[in-house]
């Protein structure tokens, strides 16, 4: 009766073809009513490209927490519905969960082997794959998101933005002279190991574009390294993830490992903000992202109205009028409000358009 | 009782106990010589002078190199040594105590439960203290679930040991399938990584309250086993060797069991689960020291020290990435393994 129900959902014939980022083509169905996102993005995005939560039927457990901690919840509360126990560790999705759920798109990634995407391609279920690496992919994401859920338009112009905004802020990154070009990791972790952001990260990418200079970047991936690296390194700016729970500026400051590091020496240690979706990894808030990394690192050449940027662009994503007490929140003015400049570059009543 | 029926027995051998001693020295100064030049070596440049000029103390070092010494190196060379020493020493008392030289302090299944514990309360109340103290309980708690299993008066009876490492197998297997489940429930993002990076092994987050932590677990086993030297010494022959010897064979054997769930359990807290080191030791020091087992523990123990501080040193310099200990271990215990008990064998066949 099952393989019937799904039979009967399959049925309708493809309307569209679509080529997805791995390069395969997919036959995607006229309507599509039922959309599952395993990609941890990919639940914000759809939220973003559709306008609502209607469709998403299925997401990633570990994008709740956007929604119950996240702004995400507050833009879209029927969030806080969408069954989350579709894919497992590593992406790995529950086969009988998938029939059950009668999805009629899977959006899954695309370049982390076989083993996550057999069991949706077993169950025939059209399924677009997506590539991680450098931060711009995510307009793909947007534009392939569009494409599928029949809302090319919107997918289209909001990629378009996506690409332009990072390009200009790239621009001013590449005109910033070297010498002036702040040395500056990411630490993925650094609670207790220690891992840093190297080649083939959207992190590694994201400090370049912004005219900084990773100096992990010839370094595998993510990178555990010692804090005798980080000594010798020696970064003018270091950021914390926004993935460990009690990491922030004021612990760096005070770990006695940490002491003597240029960043801690000039206070220049930053959490990473957090909106609708953390800004650390690629999402459709990447050029917000972007934008904010280029102030802090050349505060004399800051860009003025990140605030009204944000309140802009949350407009024109979630259609959301964010308050200024929520944009302290998203900018993390709290946590970062003891570091250098930015108090000066952010802080409400700064902001001039 | 027993010290003094083995305290005639060295007496015959006079000579050679000085012999003894010598080794032990000799063993003390190459630890002396390892930690020196574990302190000297890292990713930060310090020159070896300066090394020395810092550990003396006087004032005129770089404020930036003292600190490195003092805050990074120290404790993770010292941490090294105490774990060193003490699954050295906990992989010789087991191998004594079961009479077989595979014995392992993995075997008796306490650092998978130490291993869950750890995971577990990372899960609930993260990385830190609470991750050490879980590992500690649950470590404990496998090791009683394992006598319990075992039976009680396991201790006088044949064939106990069979009963213990059987015992051992199925707490390691309940164990280990929790640490699975674990996993399985954990953030991806968030919880899992910072389990994964634990459970592989590694001494990067060494600092002094860590130390503080492993010093008493470990310190007061280790006394513990370099008191009960002799018996297990007899209880490496044959529970009736020893019983003709006058040795009373349960209450040490417990005493040392004990012992080593408490060095293993406090090592995989502070550091995850690093193998091999209990296997490879022993038997390196059996093979270039011979089998006179008067010193061996204390040999096995400063041996133990040296050889972690080395593997971990190049753990934490050979590369600009940090190799994870537990891996580096498990990738030079192996072969050097095998190429012991190949020359084992050959020395069989030999003689």
């Amino acid at each position: 009766m099952i393989v019937l129900g799904v039979f009967f959902f399959l049925a309708p014939a493809a309307a569209r073809t679509l080529t997805d980022q791995n390069g395969h083509t997919v036959d995607v169905p006229a309507t599509i009513r039922r959309v599952i996102a395993i990609p941890i993005p990919l639940a914000s995005m759809v939220m973003v490209v559709d306008g609502g939560t209607s469709r998403l039927i299925g997401m990633n457990s570990a994008a709740k927490s956007d929604i119950t901690e996240g702004l995400l919840g507050r833009m879209f509360p029927q969030a806080a519905q969408i069954p989350t126990r579709i894919a497992g560790e590593n992406f790995a999705p529950n086969a009988e969960a998938l029939i059950t759920a009668r999805a009629d798109l899977v959006i899954q990634w695309g370049d982390r082997g076989n083993a996550i995407l057999d069991p949706i391609r077993a169950l025939g279920i059209p399924m677009l794959t997506l590539k991680y690496g450098n931060s711009v992919l995510a307009a793909d994401w947007l534009r392939l998101t569009g494409a599928a859920l029949g809302k090319p338009e919107r997918g289209e112009a909001l990629a378009r933005w996506f690409e332009q905004r990072v390009d200009e802020i790239a621009r001013l990154g590449a005109a910033v002279p070297e010498n002036e070009r702040p040395r500056v990791i990411y630490l993925m972790r650094g609670l207790s190991t220690l891992q840093v952001a190297g080649k083939g990260t959207s992190m590694d990418g994201d400090i370049r574009d912004a005219g900084g200079i990773n100096p992990a970047a010839h370094l595998p991936g993510a990178a555990v390294v010692g804090i005798e690296q980080i000594l010798t390194w020696n970064p003018d700016i270091i950021l914390l993830n926004n993935f460990e729970s009690g990491l922030q500026p004021a612990r760096l400051y005070a770990d006695s490992r940490f002491q003597g590091i240029k960043a801690i020496d000039e206070k220049r240690v930053y959490l990473y903000p957090r909106g609708g979706f953390r800004w650390d990894p690629p999402s459709q808030e990447t050029p917000l992202a972007v934008e904010w990394l280029h102030d802090i690192f050349h505060p004399r050449r800051a860009l003025p109205g990140l605030r009204a940027r944000i309140a802009q662009v949350y407009v024109d994503l979630y259609a959301y009028r964010i308050t200024e007490a929520e944009i302290d929140e998203v900018l993390r003015m709290k946590e970062n409000g003891q570091s250098a400049h930015y108090q000066t570059l952010f802080a409400n009543g700064t902001a001039r358009p | 009782m027993n010290e003094a029926t083995t305290h005639m027995d060295h007496g015959a051998f006079a000579p050679r106990a000085a012999f003894v001693h010598k080794t032990t020295l000799g063993l003390l100064l190459l630890l002396l010589l390892v930690i020196f030049g574990a302190l000297s070596i890292g990713r930060y440049a310090i020159a070896p002078l300066d090394v020395a000029r810092i550990l003396l103390g006087s004032g005129d070092a770089d404020p930036m190199a003292t600190r490195v010494i003092e805050s990074v190196r120290l404790p993770r060379v010292l941490l090294a040594l105490l774990v060193g020493a003490g699954l050295a020493a906990a992989g010789a008392s087991l191998q004594s105590i079961f009479r077989n030289p595979l014995a392992e302090p993995q075997l008796l299944g306490v650092s998978s439960g130490a291993a869950f514990g750890g995971i577990l309360a990372l899960l609930i109340w993260g990385d830190g203290l609470p991750l050490i103290a879980g590992a500690l309980v649950f470590g404990m708690m496998a090791l009683l679930a394992v006598f319990w299993l075992a039976g009680g008066k396991m201790a006088h009876r044949t064939g106990s040991a069979v009963l213990l490492v059987l015992a051992g197998i199925v707490v390691s297997g309940v164990f280990a399938a929790g640490v699975s489940l674990v996993k399985l429930v954990a953030d991806p993002q968030n919880q899992l990584p910072a389990i994964v990076f634990w459970l592989m092994g590694s001494l990067s987050s060494a600092n002094q309250e860590r130390l503080w932590l492993a010093l008493p677990c470990i310190g007061l086993s280790l006394a513990l086993l370099h008191g009960l030297r002799f018996q297990l010494l007899a209880l490496s022959l044959s529970e009736e060797d020893a019983r003709a010897l006058g040795v009373k064979v349960g209450p040490g054997r417990l005493l040392a069991l004990l012992a080593v769930g408490l060095i293993t359990a406090a090592s995989v807290a502070v550091c995850g689960i690093v193998g091999w080191v209990g296997l490879v030791v022993p038997h390196l020091v059996r093979m270039g020291l011979g089998t006179d087992h008067r010193n061996f523990l204390l040999n096995v123990m400063v041996g133990g020290a040296a050889y972690l501080i080395v593997v971990d040193t190049l753990a934490r310099s050979a590369m600009e990435v940090e190799i994870p200990l537990g891996v580096l271990t498990s990738l030079l215990g192996a072969p050097l393994f095998a190429f012991l008990v190949r020359r084992i064998g050959h020395g069989v066949e030999g003689g």
